[in-house]
């Protein structure tokens, strides 16, 4: 973990957004049809950073569920399918309000989609302490929702729609830009079916070694405890970037009317 | 269905020296690790299923998203598999005679070294990439009946280079830590989204398929990579996990404050 850049997360947020308007800036101003093109890659290319600290604390969530509540091989791979139907049940309805407002939002999506990256960074910037409204700073990760007794670890399902409820918190205005980029202005379907395929990609990479490796799953819950605090800065400091990332090309791609 | 002869040949002589190591190891050892086998024959089979299925046809039909599938089967998931079939002892009377010469001369050892290099490889990855996605490449290669197989061979072969330093099932003379992989990760899978956004965010069709199937390959393509990153890199983190804690000095922490979730008390 670069710890300068947890040290200074307002600094790096001004060096991101400031690199990401140049980039998208200069393309609007030299090819403004190629405009979508800039921002798509942006945004496509920061989707490893911003998905990679979210699937490491799905990892662990996981874990624990597993850990508490199976009992056996089969056990574990029906936990991880429990867990991961709840997430996904979350996250179909999520998508299609998503894909809706996209599509409804018309020309102010490009607008709702810096909002967005604006509560992005906002939520990193609470995680990593460096500012935000008290109240977010309670709203740490799944642990929240765990912790407040709306999810329990012994009951898969429902700590998948808990880990759903935050995901869709932090990484849903990533997936709105992303939708938005993707064209779901036209369809709503289309925005729809992005969100539910992020989703889907969120879940493949943990269900997947559940499901072929159990015992390996069940042990994990010990050792992703003590890089716990990695990932919460790890997600903090991601949440700032991708929210610095997003306001400004979802702007200047506005400006350039062509997104 | 019958096999073209091109996939048929190196795919039956891949087949056979793995048989030929397989039944060796289950001579010197008295067991296979069939799991790694199966792995290995399903990746074969992949290659086979890339480039001798209706989906090849498809692909020639003009689909880009099918010629996609193509490459995604060919540059990552083949490799891949493949990959994770092999171990050290098993490729061992492959690579000692082969590699072992080279290894103990200074200079083979630089050659190898340089032939090695993460950098090359991920360069060699994201390259042959980019060189195909150029569209007047890709019109002329996709149109020649001897540059589109050459080009599929480089798309096994820089796969394979890639998800080496990633999977590593034999030993190498540079190795990654865990977080160089998580770099390496993260710039093959830039690499790709930068094509990813071309092909999707086009204004116009621009390799002569129509845009809403240009724009599906782009997303065809992200939804390969995209989870192969995130699966392997969370593979990562999780080896590095228990080694970290198993260093001396996390063990005496440990004694003092026995590790348990935080969130589990």
């Amino acid at each position: 973990m670069p710890g300068g850049l947890v040290a200074r997360p307002r600094a790096f947020a001004v060096i991101v957004a400031a690199f990401a308007a140049a980039i998208t800036g200069a393309v609007g101003l030299a090819a403004p049809a190629w405009t979508p093109v800039a921002a798509g890659g942006a945004l496509l290319a920061a989707g490893f950073a911003v998905m990679a600290p979210c699937e490491l604390q799905m990892a662990t969530v996981l874990a624990t569920v597993v850990g508490r509540s199976a009992a056996g091989v089969g056990g574990v791979r029906a936990t991880a399918l429990r867990f991961t139907v709840g997430y996904l049940a979350y996250y179909v309805p999520v998508a299609i309000v998503i894909g809706a407002l996209a599509h409804l939002a018309g020309n102010a999506a490009r607008a709702l989609a810096a909002a967005g990256g604006g509560l992005m960074l906002t939520l990193g910037l609470a995680t990593l302490g460096a500012g935000g409204p008290a109240w977010l700073k309670r709203c740490r990760g799944p642990l929240y929702l765990l912790r407040s007794g709306r999810a329990s670890f012994r009951k898969p399902l429902r700590a998948g729609v808990a880990f759903g409820q935050y995901c869709s918190t932090c990484c849903g205005p990533y997936a709105f830009a992303l939708a938005v980029f993707a064209g779901a202005g036209r369809h709503a379907w289309l925005g729809a079916a992005i969100v539910g395929a992020y989703a889907l990609l969120m879940a493949l990479p943990f269900l997947v070694p559940a499901l072929v490796v159990p015992a390996r799953s069940s042990a994990l819950s010990e050792h992703l405890a003590t890089v716990r605090p990695t990932l919460d800065h790890s997600a903090g400091l991601s949440l700032v970037a991708i929210g610095a990332l997003v306001i400004p090309i979802s702007l200047i791609s506005g400006m350039a009317g062509k997104w | 269905m019958v096999i073209d002869p091109t996939t048929l040949v190196p795919v039956a002589v891949y087949g056979c020296v793995y048989t030929l190591l397989v039944l060796q190891r289950k001579r010197s050892r008295g067991r296979v690790d069939w799991a790694r086998v199966g792995v290995y024959v399903f990746g074969l089979a992949v290659i086979v299923v890339a480039l001798d299925s209706p989906l090849d046809k498809l692909a020639d039909h003009g689909s880009m998203a099918a010629h996609m599938v193509q490459h995604e089967l060919l540059g990552n998931i083949a490799p891949v598999l493949l990959l994770l079939g092999l171990d050290a002892g098993l490729a061992r009377p492959v690579t000692r005679p082969v590699f072992g010469p080279a290894v103990r001369s200074s200079r083979g050892r630089r050659l190898l070294k340089a032939a090695n290099s993460p950098v090359l490889a991920v360069g060699l990855y994201i390259g042959v990439m980019w060189l195909w996605y150029v569209p007047s490449v890709y019109r002329t290669v996709s149109a020649s009946s001897v540059l589109h197989p050459l080009g599929h061979t480089l798309f096994v072969l820089t796969g394979l280079l890639f998800w080496f330093h990633v999977l590593r099932p034999l030993p190498a003379l540079v190795t990654l830590t865990p977080r160089q992989k998580l770099l390496y990760l993260l710039v093959g899978t830039i690499g790709g989204a930068m094509v990813a956004a071309v092909l999707i965010g086009a204004p116009q069709a621009l390799y002569g398929a129509s845009l809403q199937n240009q724009r599906l390959a782009g997303a065809v393509m992200m939804a390969v990579e995209m989870p192969l990153a995130l699966g392997f890199g969370l593979w990562v983190f999780l080896r590095a996990a228990p080694r970290e804690r198993l260093s001396p000095s996390s063990q005496s922490t440990e004694r003092e404050h026995p590790a348990r979730p935080e969130f589990a008390r």
